[in-house]
């Protein structure tokens, strides 16, 4: 069973910011994500080295949340803020947070190697299902051109008066994108099966 | 402790105002759901500790099993991490060249390296002090205990408090095999969480269930807070 495709949308004008998170119907050319199939139900066995870190070794029968970062450094491991973020609260096990609405208050700096990665992959995770909607399978939004997709984007919804809404509304924002396609077709890169079917 | 035992604590924090309930189900911008947890003082005695940790090993935080996070997204949601001492102020900032209060970080530096100055040159001092540190503040935690450094810090009132001083993405949820088990149970299974076979890298040999000298539960960590 396919999930429906979620989307995310976000701009900012000179006057005011407002963001919306929206779920809408997989729609043609959409990249439809699936659930990896598990063998039997049950997932192979992965024999894994293991050092000794802070805490010790890992706790047989202990189930342990990861970040391992991704090969090539496409995932960053580790992101630094600064300043530090003030928390009140010491938390035992874990919480939930806004992290997001954390950062902005804050005003919070990204340090270290891989500021530059780890924002892009954090903004383009945001927008490239805005992108796929427009332009079908297989775009990508260039290296660097991330924020100007989104502000591109942000400004062709308010000139034609498009507002947040329930799905219908995110489809008339996929409409309104596709519409003016040719003002973000810079800002991509579209194979050419895809650009074939764009015209059509 | 018995990792079943701790409970995530849904506290709203009165400073943030941004921790969130499990049962809101927010979401961040990306659409999934972000967490929070904190690494204990006795076992990262620094933020600074953690990020070596992490640059070196990779992020792995014990949870409870019966207290799985949900919607959590590989790629998309974000560990932060809190340490008790991320945060350093200072109370009596010294006034800079153009007569505005220092950070504390550029008066805590120099009274230290006024101090080398006078006191004369400590290697190992010479050494914190010329170190590449990510999380600034942890270079003073690192300094050694001296009454040097008592006095800069209670001169300048340098207190250090929690914060969140980085975030890492989730890659995934790992079950480590006890040594008679061949898979992980049903229940962890059906969420998703990978089984491992953790095999101890220096000897080669299974992490054995009940040798507690080499297994230290995160959990217990906490008890120095």
């Amino acid at each position: 069973m396919a999930r429906v495709n979620a989307c995310y949308i976000e701009f900012q004008s000179s006057e005011r910011a407002f963001t919306r998170f929206q779920d809408i119907e997989p729609i043609a050319g959409a990249i439809e994500t699936e659930d990896k199939p598990v063998a039997n139900g049950q997932a192979s066995v992965e024999t894994r080295l293991v050092t000794r870190r802070g805490c010790g070794y890992p706790k047989p029968g202990g189930v342990y949340l990861e970040s391992q970062g991704e090969a090539g450094g496409t995932l960053p491991i580790i992101i630094l803020l600064d300043p530090p973020i003030p928390h009140s609260h010491f938390h035992r096990g874990w919480v939930y947070v806004d992290l997001d609405k954390m950062l902005e208050q804050q005003q919070v700096s990204y340090v270290g190697s891989s500021v530059a990665s780890a924002e892009e992959w954090h903004l383009r995770q945001k927008y490239q299902g805005i992108a796929r909607d427009v332009f079908g399978d297989g775009v990508r939004i260039k290296n660097g051109q991330v924020i100007r997709f989104r502000d591109t984007a942000a400004r062709i919804l308010t000139t034609a008066g498009w507002v947040p809404g329930a799905m219908a509304s995110a489809m008339l924002a996929a409409r309104i994108l596709r519409e003016h396609a040719e003002e973000l077709a810079s800002l991509v890169e579209i194979s050419k099966k895809t650009s074939d079917s764009v015209g059509k | 402790m018995d990792d079943a035992n701790v409970k995530p604590d849904p506290i709203v924090s009165a400073a943030s105002g941004t921790t969130t309930d499990p049962a809101t189900n927010q979401l961040s911008q990306a659409g999934a759901r972000d967490i929070l947890v904190f690494r204990g003082a006795e076992y990262w005695p620094t933020p600074e500790d953690v990020i070596r940790e992490v640059h070196a090993q990779g992020l792995s935080v014990r949870i409870p099993r019966n207290q799985i996070p949900e919607g959590l997204v590989h790629g998309l949601s974000r560990i932060a991490l809190g340490h008790i001492k991320a945060v350093m102020t200072i109370e009596n900032a010294p006034l800079g060249a153009e007569g505005n209060p220092m950070t504390a970080e550029d008066a805590v530096r120099a009274a230290f390296e006024s101090a080398t100055q006078v006191d004369g040159h400590d290697p190992e001092v010479d050494a914190i002090l010329g170190r590449t540190y990510e999380h600034a503040p942890s270079r003073w935690l690192e300094m050694p205990e001296s009454d040097t450094k008592r006095e800069i810090f209670e001169k300048l009132g340098v207190k250090y408090s929690p914060g969140i001083f980085a975030y890492s993405y989730y890659t995934g949820l790992t079950y480590y095999l006890k040594p008679e088990e061949t898979e992980s149970p049903a229940e962890l299974a059906a969420k998703g969480i990978h089984a491992v076979r953790g095999v101890v890298a220096e000897t080669g040999e299974v992490i054995p269930a009940e040798d507690q000298s080499n297994v230290v539960s995160e959990d217990d960590d906490e008890t120095d807070q």
